[in-house]
């Protein structure tokens, strides 16, 4: 099992937005789940990736359930992917030792390595926070590189493809696909259309999942 | 210096109101000097004559004078205390209505920490022309004691006045060249250092999730410590020179004080000075030091102020896309 929620309840401020989740996941599943934005998609995620402790209930991510261990498992690309305001390197690294050869195959996994190359700096680049010298597929890229890189048995998308025009979207979903490849994912959208590889859908609605 | 300081006054307006207090203020250093020179030079004099009655009527008159000196200055000083904090308000007004006024991209073209340095240090840096302790009206200030104690030395006792310049350049010249010069590039190494800083503070905590899924923290604050280090360095680079600024203030003083009191004392055995004369051109001297000191301060204060300037009119600059 790769996933397993069990009756997981969670609130802000004791408002609950998640009342009495059940979700279960086996290796190589891909989950999709839509709902209105507000009904507590990127809520659920978080607790998948161990940002939030659950209050109530059970969260079990390959086979840890303390926050600390389950990111560990993680990797986690966001709506809007936020980019430290360093070099392209150090955004997929954060920091962590990398050889050459597999960072240039994270960024070809990527679709990075055509654009990488043709920059002054090549890939100590510097990139703004906001992807301010880089377009939004090209940071969504390179989020995707950073999760790659991170090499985690499961992945979790939140709306990683529902803001992207026509003419990137082919890279990034290209990218997107080397990425979830064989591994556990959960993808998040308020687009149903955009969930289409996905083996099951659910529907968050009032704090409880409803399978499509 | 000046291009910088007529576009500060371009973008927040109100020149002529500071201008005018300016004005206001200019008399007190000269006149405080002149009659503090006065009253030295009659109350010897009255000493030296056991004249008991002139001593009264000088120290009765110095008395009136230091009074209604003090009264004007201090309601200058009051009045211009509003008039910074409402000149500043405008400044802060007038940037944070312009930065909002840029599009998304040119936004985006900068780190919420450049931009935030933008609002805040650099606001304060260039407000500081106005509103820290020694400023660009002690310029002004001391510019015109200088002149004024320059005019009345150099026709009490030309020779005086030599020795009073002769041991007053190689101060003028080495704060000049070693700090003042500097400085507007030294604060500003510093505020591009607190940008950045600022930009990497802002980071650990925007992109606080990213971090703790990708165990990135360590690295964040490792950046965030890197670019803390930068700033103490930068700003110790700039604290050191001021200090430089400061250490050649005794040594020079002292040094013109003994040759003058050397060259007064030989003219006052010889019968060709009083006593109450030579404490006055003491007085004096000590007046256009006093000012030469402020003046120098004033210029060190507004040429690190310029760097802050500058950045507020380069922002003020970024003109608005569509
Ligand atoms: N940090 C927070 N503090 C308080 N309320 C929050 C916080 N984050 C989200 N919420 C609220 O929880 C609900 C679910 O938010 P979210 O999980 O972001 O929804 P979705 O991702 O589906 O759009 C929303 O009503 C939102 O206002
Ligand atoms: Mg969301």
């Amino acid at each position: 099992m790769s996933i397993r929620v069990e009756n997981l309840w969670f609130a802000y401020n004791n408002v609950p937005v998640l009342r009495g989740i059940s979700l279960i996941a086996g290796a190589g599943d891909h989950i999709g789940i839509v709902g209105v934005s507000g009904c507590g998609k990127s809520t659920l995620l978080k607790l998948l990736a161990g940002l939030y402790q659950a209050q109530s209930g059970v969260v079990e991510v390959h086979g840890a359930c303390m926050p600390d261990d389950i990111r560990k498992n993680v990797a986690m690309v966001m709506q809007n992917a936020a980019l430290f305001p360093a070099s392209i390197r150090d955004n997929i690294t954060c920091g962590h030792p990398m050889s050459e050869e597999s960072l240039w195959h994270v960024c070809e996994a990527a679709q990075l390595t055509e654009w990488i190359t043709s920059l002054p700096d090549g890939i100590d680049t510097f990139v703004g926070e906001r992807g301010g010298k880089v377009s939004g597929g090209q940071a969504q890229r390179i989020a995707i590189a950073r999760a790659i890189a991170k090499n985690a048995p499961v992945i979790l998308l939140d709306e990683a493809t529902s803001a992207l025009d026509d003419g990137t979207s082919s890279a990034v979903l290209a990218a997107l696909d080397n990425l979830t490849r064989s591994r556990t994912v959960v993808n998040v959208s308020h687009r149903h259309e955009t969930l289409s590889g996905c083996s099951r859908i659910y529907r968050l609605d009032g704090g409880r999942l409803y399978e499509l | 210096m000046m291009r910088g300081l007529k576009k500060l006054f371009d973008i927040t307006g109100m020149f002529r109101r500071f201008v005018i207090l300016t004005l206001l203020r200019l008399p007190f250093d000269p006149f405080y000097n002149i009659i503090h020179a006065l009253f030295l030079k009659h109350a010897f004099d009255a000493v030296n004559d056991t004249d008991k009655s002139a001593l009264a009527t000088a120290c009765a008159l110095f008395g009136v004078g230091s009074i209604l000196l003090f009264l004007n200055n201090g309601t200058v000083w009051t009045i211009y205390s509003a008039f910074v904090a409402r000149w500043t308000a405008a400044l802060r007004r007038k940037l944070f209505r312009h930065i909002s006024s840029l599009s998304l991209k040119q936004m985006e073209e900068r780190t919420a920490g450049e931009w935030i340095t933008r609002l805040n240090a650099d606001l304060r840096a260039a407000a500081a022309v106005l509103d820290q302790p020694i400023h660009l009206p002690h310029a002004a200030v001391s510019l015109a004691n200088i002149c004024v104690s320059s005019i009345i030395l150099a026709s009490a006792s030309p020779m005086m006045f030599g020795l009073v310049i002769l041991f007053a350049a190689p101060h003028l010249l080495i704060s000049q060249l070693a700090v003042v010069r500097p400085m507007t590039r030294l604060a500003a190494d510093v505020q591009e250092a607190m940008a950045e800083n600022a930009s990497d503070m802002d980071t650990v905590i925007a992109c606080a999730d990213t971090a703790l899924v990708y165990d990135a923290q360590g690295f964040l604050l490792e950046r965030f410590e890197k670019s803390s280090l930068n700033v103490m360095r930068k700003s110790m680079r700039l604290h050191r020179r001021r200090a430089l600024g400061n250490g050649l203030i005794p040594l020079m003083g002292i040094s013109g004080y003994l040759a003058m009191l050397l060259a007064g004392g030989s003219r006052i055995a010889g019968g060709a000075m009083a006593f109450g004369s030579l404490i006055a051109v003491l007085q004096y001297r000590v007046g256009f030091l006093k000012s030469l000191n402020m003046f120098l301060n004033s210029m060190t204060n507004i040429k690190t102020a310029m760097a802050g300037v500058k950045r507020v009119c380069e922002t003020m600059s970024i003109v608005p896309e569509e």
